[in-house]
């Protein structure tokens, strides 16, 4: 019985060694192997969640390209921005996506929720860093166990199809076919007494927004113009209710960075597919006239808000 | 608790130390063994603990009752009393749904039309394997071939066995109940072998079966939108997937017995190397074969009436075991079909033909045998489709657009990773066929000890396509 377990031990042992020394060698050869580079070559990236996806139709502005994503926390975005900044000489301008849902402390958990990880680590595992490795396993093993199985299994295919390009997996402008706006609406009623929870009692996020801030260390560092930018919402949405706390942040955590705030894009009911998002309509509509702003020279104005709200009215 | 389940890996080893910890005291060690295995089953569902224990106490009783009475009328009821409370159960749980719904489609052909209201009723987790198992005891007790036990807790654990409770392979009371009274010896050789019989048993079902699954349920679900050849490799894929899902689960079964000092009997042989269909019913879930064969077929009769007798028990064979996997009448057609394959075998009295494993004294088939391997390979395949479908009407579309213009072109998945998996499985298990199980002797004797090398591999593989828990698909049934 001892010799038995004992076998199984050392085996088990062996194993998991020899496990954590493949995979260190998977992760380093796809890193070396994996492809960033864009065919066009834009000027101008936007990075960021659902809001950004959903508004910026990439094929309506010149020298601009998408890489937002469904529910992305700043965590993976990070990881994201750093591999096609250093491979894109292009870029000049990083937009990120910072907007009212961003500071909710539930940002935090949604980095290493069941979903979170087994969708997006193994598509960046191989760019993590040992930090962040720590923060997932600590935060949910099993689902890291998980989702690293799914990571590794990924590489090999990988390798098998010959196939290194990741910039195609990170995201992209959404084609929303939805019009749900006016029966949110008609649900939702009245909105009664929005009471703004005192703010130091906010539940703020801490450990995403701080890859916010890594985020744009990072694209300083490298010589990008990072900006800050929050995409059209419908009026009544919901998350909008936190607007103190949001401006808190913003000039508290961030005065540093310059924001452009799209909040009020004039858009119809009809030009959204639900209250946060823009339909393709809107995006359409959104899109066409971000084209024309970068074209009429936004970036190289010094008042770049009143600059928006002026080409706003 | 699933077999593939982080919750299993740490279940087994805390099990099976206590269980060696209690080897001086048997009672102990079956008290344990009952005991793992409510947890066991309880983590799907406790309410349905109270099922099988009172399914136990119900056999336990009528076993003693039997036995006490001389009366043939008496120990003929109380056998019935335990069958009709197994099969009651049985009944209720998996076929009430399916009579009421042909019972209200009966009635609207006849132009009376009812409305026909599911009854909610969930499934209790290997209903149709321990009910079996369970029945096997009564039986047996009332043909005097076994003497009912005395001890309850040695009952209990044999009815609960926890690595064959849900999903088999399905016991003879007279194989595996004595197996509780013995003193068992911690047994080095039949543990090792125990380890490798799970590890294969597990290669089987999480690299093979989860990843054939995923391909067969994207074509099966969207076939009018493939070729022909695409669903052909459809079914071949679900033709891999319910092979290494359900022979997975019980290698993983025997081999997690064998380290408690159990010996399970063998549910599968190799059943895709069969050369005929008579041979793959003697290699594909040999326990509910020949369950079928000892508690029906032979009762009604068997081969020895005349060639009536023959055909009429092949086909209820078949259709009761069709039956026995669903509520469906695609299992049901699964079933006949079989049966019409069988028929032709069975009346020129060549159904007896391939009783030792094909090319065994050989390392290749001959030609011939590679046909008839092929040919019953096809018949199998096909038949699979009826088995997967979600309804006939669901089957037979499926068998219309295999028909179509594009049959010959290239298939529209190609998975080659799966493709090499495959050839690799069918490789192993060619190698070892003649063992128990395909990796019982793979290797071990190589000088440099590659063995180790090889279970490596196969662990790294079930690590890296293990991510995802699936259930097997057996605890359907």
């Amino acid at each position: 019985m001892k010799k038995f377990i004992l076998k199984i031990v050392v085996f088990l042992v062996t194993s998991l060694l020899v496990t954590v020394v493949i995979n260190f060698a998977l992760n380093s050869y796809t890193r070396s192997r994996s492809k960033f580079k864009m065919e066009k070559q834009p000027k101008s990236i936007v990075v960021g969640h659902s809001h950004p996806e959903c508004a910026f139709n990439d094929s309506l502005i010149q020298d601009f390209n998408n890489f937002s994503n469904s529910g992305e926390t700043y965590f993976y975005t990070y990881v994201k921005t750093k591999k096609i900044i250093l491979n894109n000489e292009s870029i000049e301008n990083v937009f990120v996506e910072f907007t009212n849902n961003n500071i909710y402390k539930s940002r935090d958990s949604l980095i290493f929720n069941d979903k979170n990880i087994n969708y997006r680590y193994p598509k960046l595992d191989a760019f993590l860093e040992k930090k962040q490795q720590e923060i997932l396993l600590k935060n949910n093993i099993t689902a890291y166990l998980n989702a690293l199985s799914q990571s590794k299994k990924k590489q090999i295919l990988r390798i098998f199809e010959s196939d290194f390009n990741f910039i195609d997996e990170f995201g992209g402008y959404l084609y929303l076919k939805r019009f749900k706006t006016d029966s949110l609406l008609n649900n939702i009623g009245e909105r009664k007494n929005l009471k703004e929870k005192a703010i130091n009692s906010f539940p703020f996020s801490k450990l995403d927004l701080s890859y916010l801030r890594k985020i744009i260390e990072f694209c300083e560092k490298n010589h990008r113009k990072v900006y800050l930018i929050r995409s059209p919402q419908h009026p009544r949405n919901r998350t909008m209710k936190n607007e103190i706390a949001f401006q808190y942040i913003l000039h508290e955590e961030f005065n540093d960075v310059e924001f452009l705030d799209f909040v009020n894009f004039p858009l119809k009911n009809s030009e959204y597919g639900d209250l946060g998002h823009l339909n393709y309509l809107g995006a359409e509509k959104f899109s066409s006239w971000v084209d024309l702003l970068l074209k009429n020279g936004l970036l190289r104005e010094r008042d770049k808000q009143s600059f928006i709200n002026y080409q706003m009215e | 608790m699933l077999f593939n389940s982080i919750d299993f890996a740490i279940f087994l080893p805390i099990v099976f130390t206590l269980y060696w910890l209690l080897k001086v005291q048997l009672k102990l060690q079956n008290l344990l063994i009952a005991v793992a295995s409510y947890v066991f089953y309880g983590m799907w569902d406790w309410r349905f603990l109270f099922l099988i224990l009172f399914s136990t106490v119900v056999d336990y009783t009528m076993g003693i009752l039997i036995e006490r009475n001389d009366s043939h009328q008496k120990r003929k009821l109380f056998l019935w009393i335990s069958i009709l409370v197994n099969l009651g159960f049985l009944g209720y749980f998996k076929y009430s749904n399916f009579f009421l719904e042909n019972f209200v489609n009966a009635f609207s052909f006849f132009g009376q039309e009812l409305k026909f209201r599911g009854l909610e009723i969930v499934l209790p987790v290997g209903i149709s394997f321990y009910t079996f198992q369970t029945l096997s005891y009564t039986i047996d007790v009332y043909r005097e071939k076994l003497t009912p036990t005395k001890d309850f807790i040695a009952f209990t654990a044999f009815v609960s066995f926890f690595p064959q409770l849900v999903a088999g392979p399905i016991e003879r009371a007279t194989h595996l109940l004595p197996q509780f009274y013995r003193k068992r010896k911690f047994d080095y050789g039949l543990a090792v072998n125990g380890m490798r019989q799970i590890l294969w048993g597990l290669f089987k079902k999480v690299v093979i079966a989860d990843n054939c699954a995923q391909f067969a349920n994207q074509i099966f679900n969207n076939y009018e939108d493939y070729s022909g050849s695409t669903l052909i490799l459809g079914a071949v894929f679900f033709t891999f997937q319910i092979y290494g899902d359900f022979s997975g689960y019980s290698d993983i079964a025997i081999g997690t017995s064998r380290l408690f000092g159990f010996d399970l009997m063998r549910n599968f042989a190799y059943p895709y190397f069969s050369r005929d269909i008579a041979e793959f019913w003697r290699r594909w879930h040999i326990s509910l074969s020949t369950w079928f064969r000892d508690y029906l077929y032979i009762p009604l009769g068997g081969s020895r009436g005349g060639t009536w007798m023959k055909v009429r028990n092949t086909f209820i064979i078949f259709l009761v075991s069709g039956f026995w996997h669903g509520a469906n009448w695609t299992f049901i057609v699964w079933g006949a079909l079989n049966a019409l394959y069988f028929l032709p075998l069975l009346l020129r009295g060549n159904n007896r033909n391939h009783l030792e494993v094909v090319a065994y004294d050989r390392r290749l088939p001959s030609f011939k045998e590679l046909l008839q391997i092929g040919a019953t390979f096809v018949l199998t395949v096909f038949a699979w489709i009826f088995f997967r479908a979600e309804n006939l009407q669901h089957a037979f579309n499926y068998i219309y657009h295999i028909f179509s213009k594009d049959l010959f072109s290239i298939p529209d998945i190609r998975p080659s990773y799966l493709m090499s998996l495959l050839l690799l499985v069918v490789v192993i298990e060619w190698l070892g066929r003649r063992n128990q199980f395909a990796i019982e002797n793979l290797l071990i004797y190589s000088k440099y000890r590659f063995h180790y090398l090889f279970y490596f591999v196969l662990c790294y593989l079930i690590f890296i396509f293990g991510g995802q828990e699936q259930e097997f698909i057996y605890f359907q049934f």
